[in-house]
């Protein structure tokens, strides 16, 4: 059986690796971790994982980003995958954006750079505990 | 004068002249025979000393040849017969031969074989070496090598006391002791025991061990043929060579013996012998001579010695050859004193014989003298005795005869004088009377000729008066006298002069030259008046003269009456005053002209006497004082002057310098007003230079200087209200420089924003880095126990088969490789049963050892607890992935603060900075990275400029200014361009974005102040003002090409200010 997974969207490698590597010291081998560096990738790989069948449970997405924003990123997550738990990470507070994904895909957090291995913690669990909840009614 | 007869003189005039060829004789032969004795004495020298160097030269070379031949029979008895034993030793007193230092020191014994094997020790035994000695009658020495040098452990060498030198040893320092340890032969003078020897050593081996060494040698003062060939050279006391060392002990000598006569001093104090010594050794002249003064023990007088040197370098010897010079001249006096003593005798004889030859030659002189003598006091009897025939009696008797001629010949001539003085005395009476009769008649003549003389003088001077004056007249006057009838009975010769006629043809009537004048009428019916006796005025005729110029006369008539009183003549006289009349209408033409002057000159203008009372005053005088003429006409000009002025205008003080000129001063007018004028003034003077007053003219300035006045003040208004001009500039400026500066800041304010992401992201990558690493190293070390418990179990092989594997610089793998990676990897591990293929499969590409894979299986399917190893490995990758990771965001994170730093930094120095532009574009770039992720394209062509001197910080914010416009007219979407290329005399900036472009109507106003676009608070409107002030600061120019739907381009152009 397929673990579930944990994607991760950021244009910075250095981002994604440190991310990474401290959700897995974080939340160990229950999850997998997936990364991609710009929104059209996470497009692909959420399809991809998808089509192989593994459950995408949450995803931490940048929000500066070339081309597509993230806010934008994860309204279109949430028009396809509404039930992924999405979470933005920004480095500028740019509060329209927030607000505007807050309305239009259903954003669980935001996360600001930079980050604490507590808040990324807290942010990880409490949405997944809100989606186990919203699977448990 | 000293009265010497006639023999003395000669007497004397040839013993000094014979005395005098004798000295100069002597001095010659001296001189020569004295420079001949040195330069013989000098090459005697010379060659003794040549001969004895090279009979020392040969004698050495026999002697070392000797040794040589003898040191061979030396060896014979030594040379590979000698060996220390060391089991038996002595102890003896060595001591050194320089220092004379002793000691006891234990030494091992030597002993040397014979020829049929016997042993014979040789430590302090003489035995061996004095029977060499005998056989080859030099000395002969054993030495042993010991630490201190070579000991002499048997020898026939003695030393002074006759005791022989065993236990002396040669120190270290010795050149002997140094080559005979490098196993070399020493030839030649060496220092033995206490003197020198020239000498031969060898080194003695026992097997290849160097035990020693052997000597012969011969004593140098020994050399014995040689120091008798030297001392046999002696010639005489004083005249002999002799030998010292360099060191100025004496070798060979034959006075001396031994010692050392290094300070030796001559009487000057003169270090003689070290001088010579200095000569050979430092200055290298291996020969030479010098001289000194001397005394000799036995002998009580100073002499000169000379002294010829060579220098012998084997010995170390100084061959020196000495003479007393006074020896060499000694034979040179004898000679002279000879000389001396010959000539005295000549001359002796030779002065009585001159003496005897005198009296002979001047007996008769004698007589002669004496009857010349008497001769010259007429006494004419005399009569010389003739005593011999030669030449002298001959004058004798010639004298003799002439005495008796001379003698009838005076009688003679006395007897005709007698006669003659009776003749003239005759004579003379008679001319006496002749001239008393002479005498009376010339007083007559002179008293007639002095009537005569005064009379003409009379005449001629009143002739000469009279001439003066006619000649005078003769220029402008014409006499003439007229008969009643008309006719001329006279006309002076001067009308030839005045009028040009001859007098012929004037007497033909001068009426017919007159011209059409009017006055000729008048003047003619006075002239026709006169000729009727009536007496006229002076009346003027004009006159055609000759050349046909009309000439005015005065003419003045005067009729002659006889006594019936009826006229008999008009008598008259004709003035040329055309020249008059010509100057009078010049003066008049003049003075008009000078009045009329007076009248139109701007200028008051008067005239003073020399009391400065007014004596002219013209029109415009009187206009700008009140006064008239009438009422200032002779009063002192100080009427209308005040002070200064009035006191004294200087005008006639001999300090003021004349003509003065444009002095200002102040006048009150008739009406009490003042004025203030400008003057010009100057002296008149007479024609023959006396002063005789003054002219003075002004002019009123009143008007002028008040005008003057408010120029000024206005002017001063003027400056006042440019300074205040300048001041509210100046605080422009100031609140100018501060819009920027805040417009700089608001600038920032919006950068701000932006780069805090780029900070914020490796902070958190940092962060998050940080913490990984501590994790992966915590478990690490945690984990080190169980490591190590399972390395005991093949955990080891595979530990270090991962630790080797790694590949570290491998780039990472996209998320997607490493998924597809991953599931093969898992389905891999599967097949091989080995536990948890999920987290192994991962590690092994977190590690990067996806292409190792095969290698590592066995070892994963072997090792009991592979994942364990495994993961563990994968603690100590991460902990060098994520330091390389944190080393990464430091880097951005520095970068980002750099550009920062760079763009608010504000030049402190107020200077124009040596700026790279690209470099400056690349900084704002930096800081504008968010805005080009988000979707904006940067396309760059920095081109080679070279650096612009500038204002950094407000270059920077140039271009923030426009980019940040460009961005935000493309909506955050869109392509910058910008582009730097330079031309001959500037650089150019291009900034073009593909936003909408800026509409027409507006274009040109974009660089107005406060103009914007923007939604209220967003943009001051000052962006664009502050570029363009910038760039005029910096004699750049902007230009701004925008054409809507096609974007905007602005191009910067900054002059390259060398």
């Amino acid at each position: 059986m397929n673990k579930k997974v944990i994607v991760c969207v950021d244009d910075e490698p250095m981002i994604l690796s440190s991310l990474t590597e401290q959700l897995q010291k974080l939340f160990g081998e229950q999850y997998q971790y997936e990364t991609a560096e710009n929104a059209e990738e996470g497009m692909e790989l959420l399809d991809e994982l998808k089509k192989e069948g593994t459950e995408v449970m949450a995803i931490v997405s940048d929000w500066l980003m070339p081309d597509v924003k993230g806010d934008e990123f994860l309204i279109r997550v949430h028009k396809k995958y509404p039930d992924i738990v999405k979470v933005m990470l920004t480095g500028q507070a740019n509060q329209k954006s927030i607000e505007n994904a807050r309305q239009h895909a259903g954003l669980h957090a935001c996360i600001y750079k930079p980050w604490t291995d507590n808040d990324l913690k807290v942010i990880i669990n409490t949405g997944l505990g809100e989606k186990s909840d919203e699977i448990a009614k | 004068m000293l009265k010497l007869q006639f023999k003395d003189k000669i007497n004397i005039g040839f013993g000094v002249f014979f005395l005098l060829y004798v000295i100069a004789m002597l001095l010659v032969s001296i001189f020569t025979l004295r420079k001949s004795f040195e330069q013989v004495y000098q090459r005697e020298l010379v060659n003794m000393t040549e001969s004895i160097f090279h009979i020392a030269h040969a004698s050495f070379e026999d002697t070392q040849k000797m040794l040589n031949d003898n040191i061979n029979v030396l060896k014979h008895f030594v040379g590979d017969r000698s060996r220390i034993d060391s089991s038996e030793k002595i102890e003896v007193r060595i001591e050194n031969q320089i220092s004379r230092q002793s000691k006891l020191k234990e030494i091992p014994l030597m002993f040397v074989d014979n020829h049929v094997g016997l042993s014979k020790k040789v430590s302090f035994n003489n035995e061996l070496v004095d029977y060499i000695t005998r056989q080859i009658g030099a000395t002969v020495t054993i030495f042993q090598l010991i630490d201190e040098g070579l000991l002499r452990i048997s020898t026939s060498v003695q030393r002074a006391d006759s005791t022989y030198a065993n236990g002396t040893y040669i120190p270290t320092t010795s050149p002997v002791y140094r080559t005979i340890l490098n196993g070399e032969t020493y030839q030649g003078r060496a220092y033995v025991v206490d003197d020198y020897y020239i000498t031969a050593y060898r080194p003695l081996y026992q097997g290849d061990q160097l035990i020693g060494a052997y000597y012969v040698g011969v004593r140098q003062s020994k050399l014995d043929m040689l120091n008798r060939t030297i001392k046999s050279y002696k010639l005489g006391e004083t005249y002999f060579p002799y030998v010292i060392s360099t060191e100025g002990d004496v070798v060979i000598h034959p006075y001396i013996d031994g010692g050392n006569i290094l300070h030796a001093r001559d009487l000057n104090g003169r270090f003689f012998i070290r001088e010579m010594v200095e000569n050979v050794l430092e200055n290298k002249n291996y020969s030479g001579s010098l001289e000194y003064e001397w005394t000799h023990e036995t002998k009580e007088t100073p002499v000169t010695r000379v002294i010829y040197y060579k220098y012998f370098p084997q010995m170390d010897w100084i061959i020196a050859v000495g003479i007393n010079k006074e020896v060499i001249y000694n034979p040179l006096y004898e000679q002279i004193t000879t000389t001396i003593i010959v000539s005295l005798i000549l001359f002796v004889i030779v002065l009585v014989f001159v003496f005897l030859m005198g009296r002979v030659f001047t007996r008769q002189l004698k007589s002669l003298t004496a009857g010349i003598e008497q001769f010259s006091r007429k006494k004419f009897d005399v009569r010389i005795p003739v005593k011999t025939s030669d030449e002298l009696g001959m004058v004798a008797k010639t004298f003799n005869k002439m005495a008796a001629q001379l003698r009838s010949f005076y009688e003679d001539l006395e007897n005709k004088v007698k006669k003659r003085t009776e003749e003239i005395t005759e004579i003379n009476q008679k001319l006496l009377k002749q001239k008393e009769e002479l005498e009376e008649s010339h007083e007559e003549i002179m008293a007639s000729n002095e009537e005569l003389q005064t009379l003409n003088e009379a005449l001629t001077e009143s002739e000469e008066k009279f001439r003066r004056l006619v000649e005078n007249l003769k220029e402008e006057y014409i006499f003439y006298s007229q008969l009643p009838d008309g006719g001329y009975s006279y006309i002076s010769p001067s009308v030839k002069n005045v009028l040009g006629y001859s007098v012929q043809e004037a007497m033909g009537g001068l009426t017919r030259f007159l011209t059409e004048a009017e006055e000729n009428k008048e003047a003619l019916e006075k002239v026709r008046e006169g000729l009727k006796g009536k007496r006229q005025e002076i009346f003027t005729l004009e006159f055609y003269d000759s050349q046909g110029n009309p000439r005015t006369f005065e003419v003045t008539e005067t009729p002659v009456f006889d006594k019936s009183k009826k006229m008999i003549a008009l008598e008259g006289i004709a003035k040329d005053i055309t020249q008059y009349i010509k100057n009078q209408k010049i003066i008049q033409r003049e003075k008009e002209l000078a009045e009329m002057i007076l009248k139109v000159v701007p200028s008051a203008v008067f005239t003073v006497n020399q009391d400065a009372e007014i004596t002219s005053w013209n029109q415009k005088a009187r206009e700008l004082t009140g006064f008239s003429a009438a009422e200032v006409m002779n009063k002192p000009c100080q009427v209308f002057a005040e002070s200064p002025c009035n006191k004294s205008c200087g005008l006639f003080d001999d300090k003021v310098e004349k003509p003065i000129s444009k002095k200002e001063c102040t006048i009150v007018t008739k009406h009490g007003n003042r004025r203030t004028v400008i003057k010009n003034a100057d002296l008149l003077k007479d024609l023959n230079g006396n002063v005789i007053g003054g002219i003075e003219s002004f002019e009123d300035i009143t008007e002028r200087k008040n005008a003057e006045e408010k120029i000024k003040k206005a002017n001063k208004e003027l400056f006042a209200q440019k300074e205040e001009l300048q001041q509210a500039l100046k605080d422009l400026e100031e609140a100018q420089s501060q819009l920027i500066q805040s417009e700089k800041m608001a600038a920032l304010g919006q950068l701000i924003a932006g780069i805090a992401h780029e900070i914020n992201t490796p902070l958190g990558a940092i962060n998050a880095s940080s913490g990984n690493l501590a994790d992966s190293l915590g478990t690490a070390v945690e984990n080190l126990p169980m490591l190590i418990r399972n390395m005991a179990r093949d955990g080891i092989n595979l530990f270090i088969k991962l630790l080797r594997l790694i590949e570290w610089e491998l780039p990472e793998l996209s998320s997607r490789e490493k998924r597809q990676l991953k599931k093969q990897l898992v389905k891999k591990l599967e097949a091989e049963r080995i536990e948890n293929p999920d987290s192994i499969a991962e590690s092994i590409i977190y590690m990067k050892l996806q292409g190792n894979v095969d290698t590592l299986m066995p070892l994963l399917v072997q090792t009991p607890n592979a994942g364990f190893i495994v993961s563990y490995t994968r603690n100590i990758v991460s902990v060098q992935k994520n330091s390389k990771n944190i080393g990464l965001a430091v880097e951005k994170a520095s970068s980002v603060v750099s550009a920062l730093k760079k763009f608010i930094h504000k030049d402190q120095t107020g200077e124009k900075v040596r700026t790279n532009i690209n470099e400056n574009l690349e900084v704002i770039f930096t800081l504008f990275a968010n805005k080009f992720k988000k979707g904006i394209e940067l396309q760059k062509e920095l081109g080679e400029i070279p650096e612009v001197k500038c204002y950094t910080d407000e270059l920077n914010q140039v271009w923030s200014n426009i980019i940040q416009n460009a961005i935000q007219a493309m909506g955050d979407k869109g392509t910058l361009f910008v582009k730097t290329t330079k031309d001959s005399g500037q650089v150019h900036v291009l900034i073009r974005d593909s936003g909408p472009g800026i509409p027409e109507e507006i274009i040109d106003r974009i660089f107005e102040p406060l103009f914007t676009t923007k939604p209220q608070g967003e943009g001051s409107g000052l962006g664009l003002d502050i570029v363009k002030k910038i760039i005029e600061r910096h004699k750049g120019n902007i230009k701004v090409d925008s054409k809507p739907g096609e974007g905007t381009t602005f191009i910067v152009s900054l002059p390259l200010n060398k």
